[in-house]
């Protein structure tokens, strides 16, 4: 009975309901929006240390690992052809490849900077990493000649351009001073600044000499494939270890998390700011939804006061405007799911080109490119409780306060 | 016995009485071989018109190759090396730190200078690492010398060539040209000032010039010095670097 007149009472309230319903919509939609483009930043910054940096999964014996801060070149891994043919069995695995990476110095004569190198194997390494989409010039050639590839701003603090020559010096795997010109085929301009800042590959037809290698590889790099939701990606990437490390309990793994636990950490406090901000908003909108539905109800009072005089008590008012309250507050919901969803689904496939809309102005601050959209559906089905709650929350008080008031008193409220 | 038979004996026992690179190095090898050392030395580090020094105290003990290297001008005062085999450690005060250098990092730069801790420190023979030929004769800085080629025998010799101008009579290395594999000079060491400690003749004054930096130079300068007397093992642990 009281369902019907609520429900009659909100067909009857047209332009009140949709107004209400679109303060409800409006504020999830920003909720959402905000939540869609804050998780796709960790995304990002999570897809591009993975594909530039990290790997998924980073294999090396534990001679290497207890030592790889100094970054020594011994402790190898034995057999990495093989350990590769048999790491891609597993469905999860994307790609495997070899990288070796080294202390150096980089001479142009007038100017010599320290430098972190990395050996790379041209053929397999972007079945793991991406830099070949980031590259200005060329990638390695098949010919004899030393050649290096170097972050875009390292370059050009150095005066380095494509075509340039550049004298590294390495100490070799024996500890031997080493020095040879290199000439540069390309640059990497990318998303991660660090590299584009300190980045210098080398190949390893060019390492094993320079460095007397030996075909030496220190890290093994996994990739596993693209998951759209991080919580997926991540559970996919620990079952790949938890495989990987069964198979090869002589090889210790890190995940690109543990790799990266100290920027983790950072994200963490980020993201405690980042939900401070989403409670901020929701409760803007709770303001908003409040305002509404309680103007709504108050204009409402002399209405009330009728029904007191038809014998309605102040309980079944109670419950009536609670009703009304709780389908408006499902109809905005609803309304607000839908344009969610519509947005997220833009996020998603097309992402927000940060890096159009903010240029330089973000300085050395990473820059993603194109973030792009999270689902996140838990954290919609908390937001949707709360519109619905909110709503439903707002109509109570002043109907409650209208059932205790004199009927003669609410007829002449206005 | 003609004059001709003559000077042919004379020439084949010249030969046999000339002294060859092995042996040369072997008597280079006397000069940098001591039990211990404790020096007071300066390092003059010169990149174009500036000029830092950097201070120091070293004590060395050639069994274990251990050494402690305590740095006393301002900057950096207080600051110690502990190197022990193949390892360093380096004492930050300031911090009241201590932090680990791996064995490669001993062949960089010490203090960004052009003298590595290696180069300070070297106590490997020539003779177990290179190979050598005398490749000509020169007069040095006035010092009549033979010139040695030395070739890396073993992978771990620091360069793959040395040149080294050598003097015939003390067999002290005025000069010495060091090479990478792919033939780049890398650095040039030139010995300014000798002192004669017991029968070594210890380079007291040194010029680094490392190639890959253009208007650069290091001076390590041996203010004091003694060799060879007892040293206490116990100044080269963990519990006398952080002291």
């Amino acid at each position: 009975m009281l369902l019907k007149i609520a429900l009659r009472n909100i067909r009857r309230h047209k332009r009140r309901t949709v107004f209400s319903a679109i303060t409800i919509a409006v504020g999830m939609l920003f909720f959402i929006a905000m939540d869609s483009i804050m998780s796709g930043m960790d995304r990002g910054a999570i897809d591009n240390m993975v594909a530039l940096k990290t790997g998924a999964i980073r294999l090396q014996t534990p001679e290497f690992a207890a030592e790889q801060d100094a970054l020594p070149l011994r402790g190898g891994i034995e057999g990495c052809d093989s350990l590769r043919a048999a790491v891609l069995r597993d469905k999860r695995v994307k790609g495997v490849t070899g990288r070796t990476r080294f202390i150096g110095q980089m001479s142009i004569y007038t100017d010599m900077k320290p430098i972190i190198g990395t050996v790379i194997s041209p053929a397999t390494d972007s079945t793991v990493f991406s830099l070949t989409d980031y590259i200005e010039g060329a990638y390695f050639s098949n010919d004899n000649e030393r050649e290096i590839i170097l972050g875009k701003k390292l370059a050009e603090e150095m005066g380095l351009s494509v075509g340039g020559w550049v004298t590294l010096y390495a100490l070799t795997r024996y500890d031997a001073h080493n020095a040879d010109d290199f000439k540069v085929v390309g640059l990497l301009n990318t998303t991660d600044p660090v590299l584009n800042g300190s980045g210098v590959f080398i190949s390893d037809r060019s390492a094993d000499s320079f460095l007397d290698l030996e075909g030496l590889v220190t890290d093994m790099m996994v990739a596993v494939h693209r998951r759209v939701n991080i919580r997926d990606f991540i559970r996919e990437v620990k079952a790949a270890q938890a495989a990987l490390r069964s198979q090869y309990p002589d090889l210790t793994s890190q995940t690109f998390l543990e790799q990266e636990a100290g920027f983790f950490e950072i994200a963490k406090t980020k993201r405690a700011f980042g939900f401070m901000f989403l409670i901020i908003i929701l409760l803007i909108a709770a303001v908003g939804i409040f305002n509404t539905v309680l103007m709504s109800v108050y204009e409402r009072i002399r209405e009330i006061g009728v029904l007191r005089a038809f014998g309605f008590t102040q309980r079944e008012l109670t419950r009536l405007f609670l009703l009304e309250g709780l389908v408006t507050g499902i109809f905005g919901a609803a309304l607000g799911l839908a344009l969610g969803t519509l947005l997220n689904l833009y996020l998603v496939a097309y992402g927000y080109p940060l890096d159009k809309i903010a240029g330089d102005s973000m300085g050395d601050l990473p820059i993603w490119g194109t973030i792009y959209g999270e689902w996140n559906l838990a954290v919609w089905g908390a937001v949707t409780l709360f519109a619905v709650m909110t709503a439903t929350v707002a109509g109570y008080i002043p109907a409650r306060k209208a059932g205790t008031m004199e009927i003669i008193s609410t007829l002449r409220f206005f | 016995m003609n004059k001709k038979t003559f000077l042919l004996i004379l020439s084949a026992a010249a030969a046999v009485w000339a002294i060859d690179g092995p042996e040369i190095l072997r008597k280079m090898d006397v000069n940098r071989t001591w039990k211990s050392v404790v020096s007071t030395a300066k390092m003059e580090i010169i990149i174009d018109d500036e000029v830092r020094v950097k201070a120091m105290e070293i004590s060395g003990l050639s069994e274990g190759n251990r050494s402690l290297v305590r740095f006393t001008n301002p900057e950096d005062e207080g600051t110690k090396y502990l190197m022990l085999g193949d390892d360093l450690w380096i004492y930050f005060p300031e911090e009241n730190d201590v932090v680990k250098i791996s064995g490669h990092m001993l062949k960089e730069g010490m203090m960004g200078s052009d003298v590595s801790y290696e180069d300070a420190l070297e106590a490997d023979r020539l003779s177990e690492k290179y190979g050598v030929a005398i490749t000509g004769g020169e007069t040095y800085n006035g010092n009549d010398c033979h010139v040695l080629t030395l070739t890396a025998k073993v992978k771990d010799a620091p360069y793959y060539k040395r040149v080294m101008w050598v003097e015939k009579k003390r067999f002290i290395a005025w000069k010495e040209e060091s090479f990478a594999k792919s033939g780049k000079k890398l650095k040039v060491a030139k010995v300014l000032e000798v002192k004669e400690i017991g029968k070594i003749w210890y380079p007291v004054k040194v010029e680094m010039v490392n190639m890959l930096r253009k208007n650069s130079r290091t001076v390590f300068t041996t203010e004091s010095i003694s060799l060879d007397k007892p040293l206490d093992a116990g100044t080269f642990t963990m519990r006398n670097l952080r002291r």
